[in-house]
């Protein structure tokens, strides 16, 4: 089939292009409106970068405790990945809350006392610490100083809540001190107590 | 969308599709909005001067050095500095407990679930201030150990104010000099070391 010239068209001889425009779309507004996403894209992209800077991974390190109201403090140190004790909340005698060790309750806190245990040894969380000290002994890392690293790592991380005595506190310490964990790391929120304020 | 003819020559403003630009951000901003963690979490490394915590005693007793004390008791902090005699320049007075008694408010904190813990307020400022004196009277430095101890019914938020009101204690306005060695220990040991008399 052979190829012809199209001829002339509606409106191509019109000189003025607006003319020629009103002409064409039948002078009604354009079917396509176009929308300026260029601002959007900036938001968006402001946003991803603050999110990014935001992003922390340590708190994914622990599992917090619905029952758990960590004190806050100012000091500004990064935790890092160990064995966790969990106090949970105190509420008096009746209520005394339970000690867990990687969210797996123990013991309940009011069985901790020096006449239970007058060495300051609490048997079934000494028993989980050897046991977490053994297989910690078995962990491998991806050199061979991290291995070390791995198994050389006696710290312990303890997160009690506000309102747990003093008395509960020790014994716990004591307990990881003789099991391999002598070095206590409290775990707090960040910022400062302020009446009135929800954890 | 199209690109604006010029005539003979090739498109001049073609047009980029943002489409899946936009949607790839809208993905992250999802995914970090949504795993983003909004409680920082920190830590407070503390030494452990438990007497039981350690099955066997250390074969040389450690060398007698100043070491400030503090006492958290129901009523208040007691503080003192210990081997007063031991540094250059000697202050016998600083080993009398000096008593920083509680304020008489309240500090009532609310939790996640809508109940309230009640507190009593210690004077967080007067510590910071005789802490700050010790150092200066007494020249001492950041390395410098402090001994905390608690009665057993004061609860932990006060260890731990107390041990952040330590860690923010320094001896120069320019903060370069600031006690980092806390220790947290038993009521006994204090007893023997100037606290004799505190109930």
């Amino acid at each position: 089939m052979a190829v012809h010239h199209p001829g002339s068209r509606a409106g191509s001889g019109v000189a003025l292009k607006s003319i020629r425009e009103t002409i064409v779309h039948g002078g009604g507004r354009s079917l396509f409106a176009t929308l300026n996403v260029v601002p959007m894209i900036d938001l968006f992209t402001m946003l991803v970068i603050f999110l990014i800077q935001q992003f922390s991974a340590s708190g994914e390190l622990m599992l917090v405790n619905p029952n758990v109201a960590m004190p806050k403090a100012s000091t500004m140190k990064e935790l890092e990945r160990a064995p966790i004790v969990a106090l949970t909340r105190w509420d008096g005698q009746d209520q005394p809350g339970d000690l867990l060790f990687e969210n797996t309750k123990i013991i309940s806190q009011k069985e901790i006392n020096e006449v239970k245990y007058p060495s300051w040894d609490i048997k079934p969380l000494a028993e989980v610490l050897k046991k977490s000290w053994v297989n910690q002994q078995k962990a491998t890392g991806p050199t061979p100083e991290k291995t070390k690293q791995i198994r050389d790592n006696r710290k312990i991380i303890i997160q009690a809540d506000r309102t747990v005595p003093f008395a509960v506190v020790k014994m716990v310490m004591a307990t990881c001190g003789r099991n391999e964990y002598r070095e206590p790391n409290f775990a707090i929120m960040v910022g400062q107590e302020k009446a009135g304020a929800a954890p | 969308m199209g690109g604006g003819g010029t005539g003979k020559g090739g498109v001049a403003d073609a047009t980029l599709n943002v489409v899946p630009f936009i949607d790839l951000l809208a993905c992250t901003i999802c995914f970090l909005l949504i795993s983003a963690v909004w409680t920082q979490m920190s830590r407070i490394d503390v030494d452990q001067a438990l007497p039981k915590a350690s099955p066997k005693p250390p074969p040389t007793p450690p060398k007698p050095e100043a070491k400030i004390n503090i006492m958290i008791t129901q009523t208040g902090y007691l503080v003192n500095l210990w081997n007063a005699d031991k540094i250059a320049t000697p202050k016998p007075e600083l080993v009398t407990p000096k008593k920083l008694a509680v304020k008489p408010d309240e500090l009532k904190i609310q939790r996640n679930n809508g109940a309230v813990d009640k507190f009593k307020v210690y004077d967080q400022d007067k510590l910071r201030e005789t802490l700050e004196g010790f150092m200066r009277d007494a020249s001492l430095d950041d390395k410098t150990k402090v001994m905390v101890a608690a009665d057993d019914k004061v609860q932990y938020i006060h260890l731990i104010m107390t041990l952040d009101t330590i860690l923010t204690a320094c001896k120069d306005k320019e903060k370069k000099q600031c006690l980092k060695n806390p220790s947290v220990g038993d009521s006994n040991l204090l007893r023997q070391e100037g606290f004799a008399t505190f109930d």
